[in-house]
């Protein structure tokens, strides 16, 4: 029966026609492929993705390792006080005597952890909240009740300003890293809830979710299925974005309400920022400059992935972009006409 | 006489648009029996889309409310299904056809996985794994099947081929479904299915996006199909191609098919019967020939007259005088009155009477006070 099950891919069997070589020849490069073919048609984007990803390996070493990548343990003394960059300590060093190179290094972990942890929670809280708020949402029914519920509680959360409404929360809590990211998460979802309502109220009445309803698709699997997939792509867009943002908000609250102690066993750059700025910035200024580029450039990374995501995600630009790169065949066959898409793609988020 | 696949009876539908309440469909009743193509046509606005989303009950409801009425399908009243169960009802039993072939594919999945879907959907359903409402139903039966001449096509689903094996194992390997849903491209006539099944809809024509759309529905098995307006979106070539494939496959599947259009002439070519409808209700209903031949309901014969039918033009196109009624507010009497050129004070006051059988004629039905009048119409 199942002897001969044939491969998941047509790579494999004999190209005959037009369209079969176009298919073989994009399925050839596979998905890491197209992926690589697809940044290398934005630079800008390339640049964010080797950021993120060089940001990743090395906070992902400084956790495991930090020796590999940071000479000196945080409050390690150099012996060497207020020195400029030096081939020694490329940040300098502070009053302390500390390394500030490592500290800079060492705090990427914790900064990006605490950065995805934040947007993450926000994403799977909100989220959630916003597919249900935006299905479900019909007058006179339950859903359309807790929908309400939803929607007003959101509306609460959003007439705060929320950096102002994170400090006191943080503030309330006490020190403490958990206690800074519960403060910026308990803020942070009500974006996701408006942002994923929105695009679910746009897609509920497309004709392929009646089309999914008519073919006996339950309510469940439409939406953990057709609608979240298609909500998806700028959602993910905004979450890459977003962690940029996470991680200025966190370093703003680090820089007034040192949530975390510096210098400490665990540096955090808005703390070290706050720090140094106190006295030391117009002697001194690499102290302060090193966290502060480094802040910059996590979110300028996160940007540019943003946006290169955006093109990513769209099958439509992905398809495109393929071919810009790599100019395939024509299609020859009447099998495969590049239809002209009629609808333009998911919007622009933010 | 064989029981009909779908009895509708004295069905209506309102919105409740706020302020008031907008009758959309009004005291509409019609048979389909099994192996027929009944053709229902109608002005913008007359109810026809709404009434073939009532079927399966897709409206969202609110804002739309069944007022009245049943609608048996093989003998079960779906107005009557509570809602939490009707995803059981549909797919399997009912399928259907939508009127945009570009936006009823997910754009982000491949076709493979849309076919699929449905297919997974019957295949639990026929295996027990997921819970069915309606009791098995044995049209899209390929056992006996007519000659056909793409043979391979009917392969795989007769007793103790390959899906058929399938089905009894009660499981699906990558491979079961994979053939399943390459049969059902093949079904409607897609020449080269390996290469179609991985791409995106956004990579089909409009015509080819419909043919998927058919293949979705057949895939569940239906005993009835409902095609809302399925060629509309078309321009004419690939509308003509669809609709012949829809009437190869009208022999080939032999299911019911509730044909929704406000094309005269593509309801001439497919179906059997043809109901009639105007500002909500049915005015008329009987063989697409006889109520073509001679119309009894004085709407009817207007529409049939304002259809072109030369290429070469003849002066001003017929029309209709007057406008279709605001249905929140429909007139008096019967709903046609105000442009009838032969209604008379008694059509102002009382309702229009229920559809009744012409003189002579057992199955062709009109709703008019005046319908031996009607062939003497201007």
């Amino acid at each position: 029966m199942g002897a001969s099950s044939p491969a998941p891919t047509q790579a494999t069997s004999a190209p005959a026609r037009g369209t079969r070589r176009l298919r073989s020849t994009e399925e050839g490069i596979g998905a890491l492929g197209t992926f690589w073919r697809i940044l290398r048609a934005n630079p800008l984007s390339l640049v964010g993705f080797l950021l993120v990803a060089f940001l990743i390996v090395v906070g992902v070493i400084g956790a495991v390792a930090p020796r590999v990548v940071a000479p000196y343990a945080p409050t390690q003394s150099t012996g060497v006080f207020n020195q400029g960059p030096s081939w020694a300590h490329p940040f300098g060093t502070d009053g302390n005597s500390f390394d500030i190179y490592s500290n800079v290094v060492l705090a990427i972990p914790l900064d990006l952890g605490i950065g995805l942890v934040i947007a993450g929670s926000a994403l799977l809280l909100g989220g959630g909240l916003g597919l249900i708020a935006g299905y479900w949402d019909r007058p006179r029914s339950v859903g359309g009740a807790v929908a309400t519920v939803i929607l007003r509680v959101t509306d609460v959360f959003l007439s705060f300003p929320s950096l102002i409404l994170a400090l006191a929360i943080g503030v309330s809590l006490g020190r403490g890293v958990w206690q800074a990211i519960l403060a910026v998460s308990v803020t942070w979802w009500p974006y996701y809830v408006r942002l994923v309502r929105g695009e679910v109220l746009a897609i509920k009445h497309l004709p392929y979710i009646t089309a999914a309803r008519a073919a006996g698709v339950k309510d469940g699997r439409i939406v953990l299925r057709h609608v979240l997939r298609n909500v998806l792509d700028p959602v993910l867009v905004y979450f890459t974005l977003d962690i940029g943002t996470v991680l200025v908000t966190f370093s703003t609250i680090g820089f007034v309400a040192h949530p975390i102690p510096y210098p400490g066993p665990s540096p955090e750059w808005g703390s070290m920022m706050s720090y140094y700025s106190a006295a030391l910035v117009t002697v001194h200024p690499w102290t302060i400059l090193a966290p502060g580029a480094a802040i910059f450039v996590t979110v300028l990374a996160f940007s540019l992935l943003g946006d290169g995501l955006r093109d990513v995600l769209d099958p439509r630009s992905r398809r495109a972009l393929v071919r810009s790169v790599a100019p395939t065949p024509p299609p020859e066959s009447t099998q495969a006409p590049d239809a002209a898409p009629l609808e333009s793609g998911g919007s622009t988020p933010g | 006489m064989t029981d009909p696949v779908l009895s509708v009876q004295g069905l209506s539908v309102e919105y409740d648009i706020g302020a008031g309440r907008f009758q959309a469909v009004t005291d509409v009743s019609f048979d389909v029996t099994p192996g027929r193509v009944v053709g229902i046509v109608g002005e913008t606005g007359c109810g026809k889309s709404t009434l073939a989303k009532t079927i399966p009950r897709l409206l969202p409801e609110p804002p739309a409310m069944l007022t009245a009425g049943r609608i048996l399908f093989h003998g079960t009243d779906l107005a009557r299904v509570p809602k939490w169960k009707l995803p059981m009802v549909r797919g399997t039993g009912i399928g259907m056809i939508f009127q945009e072939p570009l936006n009823s594919l997910n754009p982000a999945f491949r076709i493979y996985d849309q076919v699929a879907e449905a297919v997974r959907i019957r295949h639990l359903r026929e295996t027990g794994q997921a819970p069915r409402f309606l009791p098995e139903l044995s049209a899209f039966d390929y056992s006996t099947p007519k000659p056909i001449e793409k043979g391979d096509v009917t392969k795989a689903f007769v007793p103790g081929g390959p899906v058929a094996e399938a089905v009894k194992r009660r499981t699906y390997d990558r491979a079961d479904y994979r053939r399943e849903v390459l049969e059902y491209l093949r079904l409607v006539r897609i020449n080269d299915p390996e290469t179609i099944l991985n791409l995106y809809p956004h990579e089909l024509s409009g015509g080819m996006r419909q043919r998927i759309m058919i293949a979705i529905a057949l895939s569940g098995k239906p005993s009835l199909l409902i095609a809302d307006e399925p060629t509309s979106a078309l321009d004419v070539t690939i509308q003509a191609q669809v609709l012949t494939l829809m009437k190869e496959l009208i022999d080939e599947v032999r299911a019911s098919i509730l044909f929704i259009s406000h094309d005269l002439g593509v309801i001439a070519e497919t179906a059997d019967d043809l109901g009639v409808m105007y500002a909500g209700r049915l005015v008329e209903f009987g063989p697409v020939d006889e109520v073509f031949r001679s119309p009894r309901h004085p709407y009817t014969k207007a529409l049939l007259k304002a259809a072109p039918t030369r290429y070469k033009s003849e002066g001003t196109l017929a029309t209709i005088a007057g406008a279709v009624p605001n249905l929140s507010r429909p007139p008096p009497g019967c709903r046609f009155h105000p442009r009838c050129p032969i209604a008379r004070p008694v059509c102002r006051v009382e309702p229009a009477p229920p559809l009744d059988p012409v003189a002579g004629r057992t199955d062709h039905r009109s709703a008019c006070h005046f319908a031996s009048e009607v062939p003497m119409m201007p």
